[in-house]
């Protein structure tokens, strides 16, 4: 049960971090323009529709302004 | 623990032909790899998340079922009586670059695969199963000897 209960916890911290995280990382892309932004804002689109994308994006799909 | 109903078994796959149609229709056999498992444990044991929420954690939280699936094929074993050879913490391999993922999936793949194998007849009623009726101790001795040879190899607890 006690299992259980772990696994109950992580589902509910992985969807909320998932609902936290998406709709940051879909205004950032929203509103950053498309040379700070690393590959085609579409795909990112796409990809961050997943909670592993939207890491990636924010680790390695942004550019620093220069 | 115990299982609560003994559905029909699922379904064998080679590990690396999931692997392989996953690479080449660009993740979508993945997702219905997903989905077709999530949803065979749970015709089988009774419970978990079932294929509908297997596929909806796949798309948005898709690392939830790294460890997740492997817990699920894990108290399989558990359930039976024997030494789980999978447990969430197999789902750690995904963080490992480049072939994390392939060792996640032939680990956890190939466990369910020997569990599937080894609990072939159809209706077969896992060891620790304390709920079924007057049928299930003959069931039950059945499943006992068969488990036994199939999981000798592989007792340890993979991580």
């Amino acid at each position: 049960m006690q299992r259980h209960r772990l696994r109950t916890l992580a589902i509910v911290v992985a969807v909320t971090a998932w609902v936290v995280v998406t709709p940051l990382v879909w205004r950032d892309l929203r509103n950053r323009p498309a040379e700070q932004v690393r590959g085609k804002k579409w795909m990112w689109r796409l990809a961050t529709a997943n909670l592993s994308g939207s890491i990636a994006y924010l680790l390695f799909g942004r550019r620093r302004p220069a | 623990m115990t299982i609560a109903t003994a559905g029909p078994t699922g379904k064998v796959r080679n590990p690396w032909a999931v692997i392989g149609l996953s690479i080449i229709t660009l993740g979508i056999y993945g997702l219905y790899w997903q989905y077709a498992t999530f949803k065979e444990l749970k015709e089988y044991a009774g419970k978990g998340i079932g294929g509908g929420l297997g596929l909806l954690f796949a798309l948005l939280v898709g690392i939830v079922n790294a460890f997740l699936m492997p817990s699920e094929v894990g108290d399989l074993y558990t359930a039976d009586g024997q030494q789980p050879p999978v447990s969430a913490l197999t789902g750690i391999w995904v963080f490992l670059p480049f072939v994390g993922l392939f060792v996640w999936v032939i680990k956890t793949q190939g466990r369910l695969n020997g569990f599937w194998e080894s609990h072939a007849a159809a209706g077969v009623a896992p060891a620790g199963d304390t709920t079924l009726a007057a049928p299930a101790p003959a069931a039950a001795t059945v499943t006992d000897t068969t488990a036994d040879t199939d999981a000798a190899p592989d007792a340890g607890t993979d991580a």
